[in-house]
């Protein structure tokens, strides 16, 4: 059908089992900062409302920004 | 004879608008997220959910915070 492209942040925790936590964000603005994924990172790590398997959230682990492109060629005729 | 309830878990429900439709209504999508404390604050939910979404092109619009209560017979 068409080629569209998706965007999603991804936030990577380390916990303090040692283990990791990620959570996903939909299309991230194109303009988003380090700083700014930083401090919403310390900011819910510091807000403690999450508890994973794994213990509590204790630091920024990681932080990637992932583009897929999906080339659809083909969709089923419409009946 | 009598049910009692604990804390079982909670979740943070997000709804977000991704669009708007040909008719002109507003396409929304949800994410769950759990492993959310069960205790935790009102206000403190709802500025994580503002901070997640602060980072994305999307509007946040409702949110959900989703405390699960385990019921039990106590004999």
């Amino acid at each position: 059908m068409a080629v569209t492209t998706n965007r999603t942040a991804r936030l990577t925790f380390a916990t303090t089992g040692g283990n990791t936590f990620s959570l996903t964000v939909p299309q991230p603005r194109e303009d988003i900062l380090l700083t700014e994924a930083m401090d919403v990172m310390n900011a819910l790590i510091a807000g403690g409302i999450f508890l994973t398997a794994n213990g509590a959230l204790t630091g920024v682990k990681d932080i990637k920004v992932i583009e897929t492109t999906t080339n659809d060629l083909y969709d089923p005729p419409q009946v | 004879m009598a049910v009692v309830s604990a804390p079982s878990g909670a979740a943070l429900v997000l709804v977000y608008q991704t669009g708007v439709s040909t008719s002109g209504a507003p396409i929304t999508k949800q994410r769950t997220l759990n492993n959310i404390v069960y205790n935790a604050s009102n206000q403190a939910v709802y500025e994580a959910a503002h901070a997640i979404f602060g980072l994305s092109e999307y509007t946040l619009l409702d949110v959900y915070f989703r405390r699960t209560d385990e019921l039990t017979n106590e004999a």
